[in-house]
């Protein structure tokens, strides 16, 4: 957990570094990183033996293999939004963007599907709403300065 | 009955089709020069930070259960600013988080451990995967 918590928080540094360094556009980027990720997980499949059983069982199991070529269509057309959040914004509010989303989701089912919610688990929504609101608030505020700020030193 | 134990299968699909797709939307629109503006290295390290977080994802379910696990994961926004805070690799100053973002990254985190703790829907069935 705490590997991937540390990849999940570099991720977004390291894309934020290319982003003012080389300036490239969402896809170049999303391409770029997925080539590597599609690199790299090849290799550790390679590695691990699991490439050749893989493919037996997928081959056995054609449903799965539908199911999870899907799941990758599904996942492109999703990045191509996420990395257009990744060009746009800085690179904490596209996780803060998932999470609201994710706890949104939460909240829609449960009105939906009118499950049981305790009233702490009210204010836990209202926290991360409240932040992430005040989050992209404080985020264009600060870019409208920025912008005034640059259109003041024009000659 | 068989099962499918492999951490990395659904990210090979995943990042083969979106690379696939990426590839050839960018050559509709994109110059050669634009397209390779962003050296290997840079590449290398973004893919291998989601190659690490997607591998270690599917072995931390696979060890412990799915409730802990995304309870540990939400603290992701907590992960992300800490490190874009204190170990940033970024030059550029207008990218540069400031430490009052850990303070709400931490609210944030509290928001969705109090909403997950506290879910009056969990049910014995989801506490193992």
């Amino acid at each position: 957990m705490i590997i991937c918590l540390l990849a999940e928080g570099f991720l977004p540094d390291f894309q934020a570094v290319v982003k003012s360094k080389y300036k490239p556009s969402a896809t170049v980027l999303m391409v770029e990183v997925n080539k590597w990720a599609f690199i790299l997980s090849f290799l550790y499949s390679l590695t691990t033996g699991h490439l050749y059983p893989m493919t037996i069982f997928l081959k056995d199991h054609f449903q799965l293999l539908i199911d999870v070529i899907l799941i990758g269509v599904l996942s492109a057309l999703g990045q191509l939004v996420i990395y257009r959040l990744v060009k746009i914004f800085k690179q904490h509010i596209v996780p803060f963007i998932i999470t609201t989303r994710k706890i949104f989701t939460v909240g829609l089912s449960i009105i939906y599907y009118e499950h049981n919610i305790a009233l702490i688990q009210l204010v836990g929504l209202v926290i991360v709403f409240g932040v992430s609101i005040y989050e992209f608030i404080s985020e264009i505020k600060e870019d409208g300065l920025t912008q005034s700020d640059k259109h003041i030193e024009l000659p | 009955m068989q099962t499918f134990d492999y951490p990395e299968a659904q990210l090979l699909f995943v990042t083969s089709i979106t690379w696939l797709v990426g590839y050839v939307y960018n050559l509709t629109r994109y110059s050669s020069e634009e397209r390779s503006c962003i050296p290997w290295f840079n590449g290398f390290k973004c893919g291998s930070a989601v190659t690490l977080s997607t591998i270690a994802y599917s072995y931390a379910i696979y060890f412990t259960n799915f409730p802990l696990v995304m309870m540990i994961r939400s603290c992701g926004i907590l992960s992300v600013v800490m490190v874009g805070v204190l170990f940033t690799g970024v030059e550029d100053t207008t990218l540069k988080l400031g430490r009052r973002k850990i303070l709400i990254a931490m609210i944030a985190t509290a928001g969705i451990i109090i909403f997950k703790v506290f879910d009056l829907n969990k049910s014995d069935s989801h506490k193992s995967t």
